[in-house]
């Protein structure tokens, strides 16, 4: 915790050190859990730049509650990922969790997944939208069950039921798809 | 299911994500539950695989200069700070012409010589700058970019033969105008030959100070040192690849003698060249996006990151160019022993990850002791 406590400190006073480790740890962390998010490259890379790009602007008025980084950034990514869900852009091109076939997914896009990754996220569209914020925190993300915790405003044990239920979904419903 | 279970479920889910375990390490710990654990990991394990995907490397590199100039650029600018708003803005603009003014003063040439940690230090910085903001059209600009990173090393290597401590941030404003000045020379056409000579020998520079500067460094100096040295070959595989690529370009495919003038007819340009490796260079690496943002040659985003298809590093050990020499002719370059790379062969070898590469070749030319 002390630990965490002296990170933020440092982030707010921008010590370029303290931003170099936490850029280098969690860049790759966040676009991960965006890419999932979005399905789309290009907006992922642009997401994840603006995300460490508004975590620069405000971290001056970043208050330590107690919650890692991981957390403060990873609301910044979810933030963002809202925020451009809610434009005409992201209607139009990429229906996240709807029936993805190739009619609703670029060429791009689509040469970029493969099949078992578009099996799973056409899945994750039959998880409450609870389940998903899991999913994708924990395994695109990587973050424990506290960080998600603590970005989704939960309990621990909440983010463990969730996780358990979202699985056994998920499994579910693969094995249906693989059978067909 | 039970609390138990859920909570035996998390421990499994922690241990093969945050830890790396296997199913079957997690399963032998929790015997009793292994009927029911099994299909949930499996599902967990193949579901952190399939959202393992990685950045595109060019896009990570580029997208931390911009950060780290970001970061570097409101240091200097929150440093001493305390105005607000309009007041910020107000002062900005006065210092902005008092800096012209005394652009013309003595200060500045007082500055000129000012190393990090100098009183007129924060002066230089300034001035460079206003010089960026004044500086207009993407070869010039590039030019500058490669003036201010030959400044940077020569502060670093001036700082070191007085054994003076060396800011990390001027590491790091090195290493990020080195990247800028590559990105704007490989979209810069017309001179782009020049642009990407001088950026070799820059990074070659770069490397030869670093090097000697890492042996005596403490620990924790070593690993900041290490990533600007990595990021130096980066951009020196980058721009030794255009440079190789347009000197192909350039080069004749017959002799003029051959040919009478009457009968000479123009040899296309090749259009996509084909490294050692069998890689083949993106064709695209110039062509400007498509009006809906899609590249469609390549499926790189339209920013100023090179078009190397991901993985790919030149390790050849081409020759150094002279000094003063601007644009590659036709003449072959002498050879010269030393080069950024400490591969002894000319093979372009195809790598998996440029975070391995980065760390072999710096490994070796560690040991050959450059």
């Amino acid at each position: 915790m002390q630990k965490e406590k002296t990170v933020a400190q440092r982030l707010k006073k921008r010590d370029p050190e303290a931003w170099t480790k936490v850029y280098e740890e969690y860049f790759p962390k966040i676009y991960r859990y965006i890419a999932v998010r979005v399905s789309d490259r290009v907006e992922a890379e642009d997401l994840t730049e603006q995300v460490f790009l508004s975590a620069l602007e405000a971290c001056q008025s970043f208050k330590w509650r107690g919650a890692p980084v991981s957390s403060w950034l990873f609301r910044i990514a979810r933030n963002r990922v809202i925020d451009y869900k809610r434009t005409d852009k992201s209607k139009k091109t990429f229906p996240l969790y709807e029936n993805i076939t190739s009619d609703t997914v670029s060429p791009e896009t689509e040469a970029e997944m493969n099949s078992d990754v578009r099996q799973l996220i056409q899945a994750m569209g039959q998880l409450t939208p609870a389940q998903r914020d899991v999913i994708e925190l924990r395994f695109a993300g990587g973050l424990s069950n506290a960080e998600v915790a603590k970005i989704l405003g939960k309990s621990q044990g909440a983010v463990k039921v969730m996780q358990h239920s979202a699985l056994a979904a998920l499994r579910k419903k693969l094995s249906g798809l693989r059978q067909s | 299911m039970s609390k138990e279970f859920k909570d035996i479920l998390d421990t499994c889910i922690d241990r093969i994500i945050l830890k790396g375990e296997s199913v079957e390490q997690c399963l032998e710990s929790y015997p009793d539950w292994a009927n029911e654990l099994e299909p949930l990991l499996r599902e967990a394990l193949y579901t952190r695989e399939a959202f393992s995907k990685e950045p595109r490397s060019e896009f990570q590199r580029a997208a931390k200069s911009r950060f780290m100039l970001e970061l570097t650029g409101r240091e200097d600018k929150k440093r001493g700070s305390i105005l607000w708003g309009w007041q910020r803005q107000w002062a900005m603009a006065v210092a902005a012409v008092l800096a012209v003014i005394v652009m013309c003063g003595g200060t500045v040439g007082a500055s000129t010589s000012a190393l990090p940690g100098d009183l007129l230090y924060p002066v230089k910085t300034s001035m460079e700058k206003v010089q960026t903001f004044f500086t207009f059209g993407d070869e010039d600009k590039a030019n500058l970019y490669i003036k201010l990173a030959e400044r940077r090393i020569d502060e670093i290597q001036k700082l070191s033969e007085n054994q003076r401590n060396i800011p990390d941030t001027v590491l790091n404003v090195m290493s990020a105008n080195t990247d800028i000045a590559y990105d704007l020379a490989n979209q810069n056409v017309s001179s782009q030959g020049e642009l990407v000579a001088k950026i070799v020998n820059l990074t070659v520079n770069q490397k030869r100070v670093l090097m000697r500067l890492i042996e005596n460094a403490p620990v924790e100096a070593k690993i900041m040192i290490r990533n600007a040295i990595e990021r130096s070959e980066n951009t020196y595989d980058r721009a030794q690849t255009i440079r190789e690529r347009l000197q192909r370009q350039e080069k004749p495919q017959i002799s003029p003698q051959d040919v009478s003038p009457s009968q000479a007819t123009p040899i296309p340009a090749e259009t996509g060249t084909l490294t050692s490796s069998g890689h083949k260079e993106n064709e695209a690496e110039n062509t400007t996006p498509t009006p809906d943002g899609q590249n469609n040659a390549s499926a790189d985003t339209p920013s100023l990151s090179p078009s190397l298809p991901q993985g790919t590093a030149t390790n050849s050990s081409s020759p150094l160019p002279d000094s003063n020499d601007g644009v590659s002719s036709c003449t072959p370059e002498p050879q010269k022993d030393v080069h950024i790379d400490a591969s002894a062969d000319n093979q372009v070898s195809s790598l998996g990850s440029d975070n391995k590469s980065s760390d072999g070749i710096f490994l070796s030319s560690l040991s050959t002791g450059h």
